[in-house]
């Protein structure tokens, strides 16, 4: 995956990963990173952990941290901003954080145009908790709590927050990228430079949603967790842009 | 003899709904039909519908939500009867609003039948509200609340006071304010309300007819 | 600024101004909503921040980034939307983060009523959310004590970077009372936050507000540290009043607005000959255990008075531990006694005591 994956930033500090082998929680948080550092805000930058798997990842990224309760980011990263207006607020959330339990505080800090900017990794699964079913989790998808795979009668169908979020008035970017392959991961920095990019120019909340893997808990290798994502992932959850601040102006 | 409609409007904390319940006994003693309507949406403490069964056994009729609750709700429900008894005209009214602009929207509704009464609108000031304390302030308050009813204030009612830490001089000094005031907006001063103690001790000058109030909303342990 | 009349909620605001409040988050409960819309009137005159929340839980998260931020932080609610909080809170003492809470309390359990009650006391003075942990908590009984406490609260709050909670029931937060808003209060030797995060600048490594400690030794590390303080906290912190209390063969314990109905109590009984004393807890947590070893000896037995079934009554019994019989009166729900409801529980006690 050449120089993109390997190089190490200045947005990082010089503690390892605790991720499991080929989680790309690896990789979007080294995005993150490299892009705060180049669009030079990294010595004003502050973000929120979730809790997560990345729910240690104060320890990862090289500016100052929050540790925020389960699904509460958005509104950490809103009292932060609101009495910090000049420095740079970043989320970093999982699906079960973001898309279940935080379901009212994301909603509302879109529908406040909160300009933060939101990391959302949507890998289908709770990851830390142990494999339990995600609001995300797609049919048939295997999980500790849904061990004959997910029924949409059951459990009804999986939520889309990307393409729910756009519908809120208050949204200004809001991108799905994925990191399953060298050109995805080059699309998905670009991506996370947009959202940081629209926060810099005060023009309101911003996200991007990774599709994100777990080999662990979803019982595959690590390359065929990439192709699980390639084939199961990305045909349910379309990478593209829902939202862009070019939209919003012409519409004005 | 004409039936009249009063509101009473005000900042909010301004004793208007002790005044309301008071005034409402004054013109049931003065063997006038008496009608309170408590529209206040806003406060859910310290209402006139709070006195509604000790005003109801003096013969005066208390009307304010639709559950003819007492205490213990902060529902809005405004009452259809209200309306009834502007348009019969059958008994003076006295329409106890809530505190401020936000406090006497309720009144908008009922715009075109209070018109074409008789009314007055008295506004209850306590110069000891900082939001009140000026000149200035009642003249921005008092323009306020009539930008938003589309009717004048027809008098004022100088309720100036510290409850029980009130001093004579506390009522002189609010009654100089108010007479400014007076003389401003040519809107005359109606009474000056307070207890029956200092009711006593006021000197001749001040502005208004003495108005006895005996506080029943507030205890006297409070 | 001179004394003025003004409602408990609305003082309660300007106070939190006065103390240097720089942001506040909240959602809309009665009856405390005059609070909040005070401030989203005035707020923005002293460059502070005002915002409602979508929810109780977002607001007191919003004050864990604000106060993680470095900011004076405020928010307020009532009993059910303080039950919601109590996350946040677990969260904001366990980051060790300053934060005022104001809690006007109404009756419960669930959507319980709007009138004054104080059946939150357990829910104030024991955590209310996970973990070892206090709140410093205070329980004034007129608008200016009341004004004085917030404003110091954020001292408090920022000297042990602790959440700090006013709880005065609905009625303290809806009378109107004379007040002065510039009373001096104790001001607080504070260090820098050189915790809170405001970014680098270049100019030091990075911080991290966190209340994660994966390791249990690290936790207990942390938990006793945070025990240390609560210590600091029970010996430096316990308020209270003794009113009447020489010759006292009754002593009757009450806070809040049941404290100014056993004031009127005591007097009834005084002009009947009796003679009954006031401890009046200010401080709730810590509670003033200090009080309970200066009673005199002519103290045969404990009044307690709530407006609740009898929630601090425990802590009466802890401190009392088992010396003085101890006899409870409460009313409930939003009903308020009437004085002459306390001189009868007070007689009771009396005639059975001998
Ligand atoms: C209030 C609360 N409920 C439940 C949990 C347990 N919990 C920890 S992480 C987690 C799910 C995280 O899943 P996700 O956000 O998808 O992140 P991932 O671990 O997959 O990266 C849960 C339910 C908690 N910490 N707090
Ligand atoms: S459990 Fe899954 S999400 Fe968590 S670190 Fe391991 S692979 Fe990544």
């Amino acid at each position: 995956m050449g120089n993109v994956v390997f190089k190490r930033s200045n947005g990082l500090s010089k503690k390892e990963f605790s991720y499991c082998p080929g989680c790309t929680h690896g990789i979007i948080h080294r995005l993150v990173a490299e892009v705060i550092e180049e669009l030079g805000v990294l010595d004003k930058t502050i973000g929120i952990s979730p809790v997560g798997c990345s729910v240690m990842n104060y320890e990862f990224f090289n500016c100052d941290m929050q540790q925020a309760a389960h699904g509460r980011a958005p509104a950490v990263a809103t009292g932060i901003k609101r009495v910090r207006p000049d420095n740079i607020v970043f989320s970093y959330q999982g699906d079960g954080d973001l898309a279940s339990i935080g379901t009212a505080e994301i909603v509302h800090a879109a529908h406040r145009s909160e300009n933060i900017t939101v990391i959302f990794v949507n890998n289908a699964i709770y990851g830390m908790t142990g494999g339990q079913m995600a609001p995300t989790t797609l049919i048939g998808q295997k999980t500790t709590t849904s061990p004959y795979g997910r029924d949409e009668k059951h459990a009804g169908k999986p939520i889309k927050m990307s393409e729910m979020l756009a519908t809120i008035p208050g949204a200004t970017y809001i991108e799905r990228v994925s990191v399953h392959d060298p050109l995805h991961v080059r699309k998905a920095k670009k991506a996370v430079k947009k959202a940081f990019q629209t926060q810099i120019e005060g023009k309101g909340f911003s996200l991007v949603e990774f599709i994100s893997s777990c080999p662990v808990n979803w019982g595959k290798t690590p390359q065929d967790a990439l192709n699980w994502v390639k084939d199961n992932m990305i045909p349910y959850y379309p990478l593209g842009n829902f939202r862009s601040p070019e939209e919003d102006d012409k519409n004005d | 003899m004409q039936n009249k409609i009063y509101i009473i409007v005000g900042h909010y904390g301004s004793g208007k709904s002790e005044f309301a319940v008071n005034f409402a006994k004054k013109l049931k003693q003065e063997n006038k039909e008496v009608c309170l309507a408590d529209l206040d949406i806003v406060n859910p403490y310290f209402r006139s519908r709070e006195m509604r069964l000790s005003l109801i056994k003096l013969g005066i009729d208390v009307i304010s939500d639709t559950l003819n609750s007492v205490k213990g709700l902060d529902m809005p429900y405004l009452s259809p009867a209200i309306k009834g008894q502007i348009v019969h005209n059958k008994k003076n009214m006295i329409l106890d609003c809530g505190g401020d602009v936000v406090g006497i929207r309720v009144l908008k509704q009922f715009y075109q039948e209070i018109k074409e009464r008789n009314y007055e609108i008295y506004m209850i000031v306590n110069v000891y509200r900082p939001e009140t304390s000026t000149v200035d302030k009642i003249i921005e308050m008092k323009n306020k609340l009539e930008n938003e009813i589309g009717l004048s204030i027809t008098g004022f009612i100088n309720n100036s006071n510290f409850l029980k830490q009130t001093s004579i001089d506390d009522i002189i000094n609010a009654d100089k304010l108010l007479k400014e005031v007076s003389q401003k907006t040519n809107v005359p001063i109606i009474y000056i309300s307070a207890l029956e103690k200092y009711i006593k001790q006021l000197p001749d000058k001040v502005s208004g007819e003495r108005f006895v109030l005996n506080l029943s909303l507030r205890t006297d342990w409070l | 600024m001179a004394k003025v009349m003004m409602k408990g909620n609305e003082a309660m605001a300007l106070a939190a101004i006065k103390g240097g409040c720089k942001a506040f988050f909240g959602y809309p409960i009665t009856p405390q909503s005059e609070l909040p819309e005070y401030l989203a009137r005035h707020m923005h005159k002293h460059g502070g921040v005002f915002l409602q929340a979508e929810s109780e839980v977002a607001a007191i998260n919003m004050v864990y980034g604000a106060s993680g931020a470095g900011a004076r932080v405020l928010t307020s609610s009532s009993s059910p939307g303080i039950a919601l909080k109590q996350e946040g809170i677990s969260y904001i003492a366990g980051a060790e983060l300053p934060a005022v809470i104001i809690n006007v309390m109404r009756g419960g359990p669930g959507l319980g009523g709007i009138q004054p009650s104080q059946a939150d006391y357990k829910q104030v003075t024991r955590g209310g959310g996970n973990g070892d942990y206090y709140v410093l908590a205070y329980a004034p009984e007129n608008l200016q004590e009341t004004v004085n406490v917030i404003k110091e609260a954020f001292d408090l709050a920022d000297l042990y970077r602790n959440p700090v909670m006013i709880a005065v029931d609905g009625l303290i937060g809806q009378m109107m009372e004379p007040v002065d808003l510039d009373v001096e209060v104790p001001k607080r030797d504070l260090p820098e936050k050189d915790w809170a995060t405001i970014g680098t600048y270049g100019k030091r490594e990075p911080v991290n507000v966190n209340s994660l400690f994966l390791d249990p030794q690290d936790l207990e590390n942390h938990s006793f540290k945070l025990a240390e303080k609560y210590k600091l906290m029970k010996k430096n912190e316990q308020r209270y009043e003794f009113v009447n209390m020489e010759n006292a063969e009754l002593v009757i314990v009450a806070y809040g607005t049941m404290a100014r109905i056993v004031r009127s109590a005591l007097e009834i009984l005084k002009n009947e000959g009796i003679n009954v004393g006031l401890l009046r807890p200010i401080s709730i947590w810590p509670f003033p255990e200090k009080a309970f070893k200066e009673f005199p000896d002519t103290v045969k037995g404990i009044l307690t008075c709530e407006l609740s079934t009898g929630q601090m009554l425990d802590d009466v019994k802890i401190c009392n531990n088992g010396k003085l019989p101890i006899n409870f009166f409460g009313r409930t729900g939003g009903m308020v006694p009437e004085p002459e409801e306390i001189v009868k529980a007070v007689k009771d006690m009396i005639g059975g005591l001998k």
